[in-house]
């Protein structure tokens, strides 16, 4: 396993977040030979999933380490901090208060016992949702990488109105189900909805608001308080300052996603979202790239404004183009200018993670066990936090325990105050979650994103640098990213075209050919996409432990 | 069902581990496609070779055998490899004793890597690969062997050759057979959950859930 590496490639990648690993998986396609390092023992850097063992490790590497300190691996997460909200029961001598037995029967969560399980936790430094209509969606069956990913739907997007968390309509049938409308209601909401759909054919029936904002639309149109509530906040994830286009266009954007699968317009990545960046890098490794983690770039040659080799380990390596990663880059790499496609700065997050004994919300919200929940909060200062709630049917953490995640824009260095306010709406509710456990940190900007374009002297022309995680809900910066370095290095050629399914491969004695290279053209690309609503394919071999077929349950009995 | 005769059919996926240069490859090609060659080029595109299985007359089983492929060489194998296997081949070269040292480390690392629904390791043979040459190492000594892969938890162990196709279909029956009695011991209950899919669509099944963007 310590043999060496070959000493020249066409594109050498350093870091495996998202971003990295969508360049390396789209060059490797289209035959370029690719190095795929990361400093990191685990994949995918700022974007990766931990089992609890390995996350409480992590933050506590960061909270030790000093924020200044240049040569530490991990630059892109500051502000680390954890702590347990439940004692042990061993701290007490009075051992028979809490009897061994009962600790089964009664389902008392302590430490020990949450940590017992800490296999079964994938806790996401990133999480994200899918939009089922979204880019990485298509990008995912266009290139064939999704036979690699399992998803589920989320269950209920969820509003918090009045103190109350409640599920907000999100089908056709959910809202003619609902308690929470009166027909009159019912009526208004799928007229607003059906007028936003076609706005772009009628743009006359929005002339008199096309300066306003989509909250004096709302109220134009004589919707009752909490519909609007519903559309302006969750639907369209907007605010009050939200201006009438971008709030239609964020309600055709659910709406478009509705219906593909599952209740909303949401899909989680089974085992959480770390899972993404492995699917691409897999790609990448079966069409021949290398990989190779624990390993770092220490030193660049340079040569006419570019880099011509790098060190690595004790080898030097020739490569043709070099990107770098979020949080992966050398203190004397000079940045290059020039766009990445990005409009906003990547970073600036402030996370918490919470692993709670209760979920968010009623019964109904979380039947047979929880459900994968998702709630935007928003606040008078405008961008608002995601939360999301993941159950054990992510494959994300063990039954009856919950994980929530909430994501907001950093105002601070100080992660647990910005996240302070939304907690407090959470635990202000019906029914608060009950929190055992919390993490506290900072995702910060790409080095890139901080300095802006200004950092360049002179400015290597073959290094790209990577974003890292935006504070957006689906990856659509992110992929824009990926396909703007992509498209500058190899601007000829197609991003991710379909890769064959392994049935489609002939394999010859001498020369194997893939047959599906040939014939796949890019009519069948949207082929597929359209028939992404007759989705579903049942995964009869799929080892998670329950069902939510509560029939099947009832045939064969749980467990 | 309308057959009056259940047929059953089972998809698993199995791994093929090792060093580089044991024969991982030349065992698959041997094993699915029935021919050896002495250089192959390195497999671009392809994640695994499926293998179907007429088991007995009511059950077919499809193995898709899982290469590392050479790529991912420095045993940093991505979470999309290991996940849902259900069995493991680790190959080794009895020519070289090198990839034999090599063996419990991969061992270690897949049962790190993958468990069984129940939390168990999944079964694992270990393959002593080119035994029509000249052997080296541990591998000339049977009891030896026997003992090691039992203090290792494998489920059996087996000199092949893929070139003079030695115990190739024998290895892979006997871990087919673990398999499907692990499998028993897995009820309906444990491999059902609707709510879980893949995006692809080659399923005909629709869903119905009408659109929300028409007028009522």
């Amino acid at each position: 396993m310590d043999e060496d590496l070959p000493t020249e490639f066409d594109l050498v990648v350093v870091g495996t977040g998202f971003v990295e690993s969508i360049v390396a998986a789209a060059a490797s396609r289209i035959g370029k030979t690719v190095l795929h390092i990361d400093p990191n023992d685990f994949y995918g850097g700022t974007w990766a999933s931990f089992n609890l063992d390995a996350l409480q490790s992590f933050i506590s590497s960061i909270a030790e380490s000093p924020a200044t300190d240049e040569s530490k691996q991990f630059n892109s997460i500051k502000n680390a901090s954890q702590i347990w909200h439940v004692t042990t029961p061993t701290a007490t001598p009075a051992d028979d208060a809490i009897p061994e037995g009962q600790e089964a029967t009664e389902k008392i969560w302590t430490k020990e016992n949450v940590l017992k399980e800490f296999r079964r936790f994938n806790v996401d430094l990133s999480p994200k949702l899918l939009f089922s209509c979204g880019k990485l969606v298509k990008l995912l069956i266009s290139s064939n990488i999704c036979r690699y990913a399992e998803f589920r739907a989320v269950d209920h997007v969820c509003t918090i109105i009045n103190g109350q968390t409640r599920s907000v309509p999100c089908s056709r049938t959910d809202v003619f189900n609902t308690k929470d409308l009166s027909i009159v209601e019912k009526r208004l909401l799928m007229k607003l909805l059906t007028s936003c759909m076609g706005y772009d054919e009628h743009p006359e029936e929005f002339k008199d608001y096309e300066d306003k904002t989509f909250l004096e639309y709302l109220k134009s149109v004589k919707l009752t308080d909490n519909i609007i509530h519903c559309v302006l906040y969750s639907i369209s994830m907007s605010n009050e300052q939200t201006s009438l286009k971008d709030g239609i266009d964020n309600t055709k954007k659910f709406l478009n996603s509705l219906g593909r699968y599952g209740n909303t317009p949401f899909l989680f990545p089974m085992y959480g979202c770390g899972e993404i960046p492995q699917c691409f890098c897999r790609l990448c490794a079966v069409f021949g790239g290398i990989y190779c983690l624990k390993r770092s770039v220490s030193n660049v040659s340079i040569a006419d404004a570019k880099v011509d080799s790098i060190k690595c380990g004790n080898q030097d390596i020739k490569a043709s183009n070099i990107v770098v990663g979020h949080g992966n880059i050398l203190p004397d790499f000079s940045i290059p200018a020039g766009g990445t496609g990005v409009g906003k700065k990547c970073g600036g997050i402030s996370r918490a993670i919470y692993i709670t004994s209760s979920p968010l919300g009623a019964e109904e919200l979380n039947s047979s066990g929880g459900g994968v929940n998702f709630l935007k909060l928003t606040d008078e200062s405008g961008t608002g936090a995601f939360v999301l709630q993941l159950s054990h049917y992510s494959g994300t953490c063990p039954k009856g325990l919950y994980l929530i995640h909430i994501s907001c824009s950093a105002k601070s260095n100080n992660p647990e105050a910005d996240i302070k306010p939304y907690l407090d709406k959470l635990l202000t509710t019906d029914h608060p979650p009950a929190i055992l456990y919390s993490i506290y940190f900072t995702i910060d900007a790409c080095l890139r994103c901080t300095s802006g374009a200004s950092i360049t002297n002179d400015s290597l022309s073959n290094v790209f640098v990577c974003c890292g995680p935006s504070f957006e809900l689906d990856y659509d910066e992110s992929i824009d990213n990926a396909e703007g370095i992509f498209k500058k290095i190899y601007p000829e050629d197609e991003f991710l075209p379909r890769a064959p399914d392994p049935e489609e491969i002939v394999i010859g004695d001498e020369d194997p050919v893939s047959v599906a290279d040939d014939v796949i053209t890019l009519d069948s690309v949207k082929e597929q996409i359209m028939e992404l609503e007759a989705g579903l394919l049942h995964q009869e071999d799929c080892m998670e432990e329950n069902s939510r077929n509560e029939e099947m349950a009832m045939e064969v009995g749980e467990e | 069902m309308t057959t009056s005769t259940e047929k059953r059919e089972h998809l698993y996926k199995i791994l093929v581990i090792g060093e580089l240069g044991a024969g991982k490859t030349s065992f698959i090609k041997r094993y699915v496609h029935q021919f050896f060659s002495a250089n192959y080029r390195a497999t671009i595109g392809v994640d695994f070779a499926l293998k179907v299985l007429h088991w007995d007359p009511n059950t077919i089983v499809r193995l898709q055998l899982w290469d590392i492929a050479g790529q991912e060489r420095f045993g940093n194998m991505t979470r999309v490899y290991y996940k849902e296997a259900v069995g493991a081949f680790i190959v080794f070269d009895v020519t070289r004793s090198g990839t034999f040292d090599a063996v419990s480390k991969w061992k270690e690392d897949l049962d790190a890597k993958v468990q069984l629904p129940g939390g168990g390791p999944i079964p694992c043979i270990l393959l002593a690969n080119k035994c029509d040459q000249e052997k080296q190492g541990i591998v000339t000594n049977i009891e030896k062997m026997d003992e090691y892969v039992k203090v290792n938890g494998f489920s059996g162990w087996f000199e092949t050759s893929a070139k003079e196709n030695v115990n190739i279909e024998e290895s892979a029956r006997a871990l087919v057979n673990q398999i499907l009695l692990n499998d028993k011991l897995i009820t309906v209950a444990d491999i059902m959950d609707n709510e879980k899919f893949a995006l692809e669509s080659t399923s005909g099944q629709q869903i119905t859930t009408m659109k929300k963007n028409c007028s009522c």
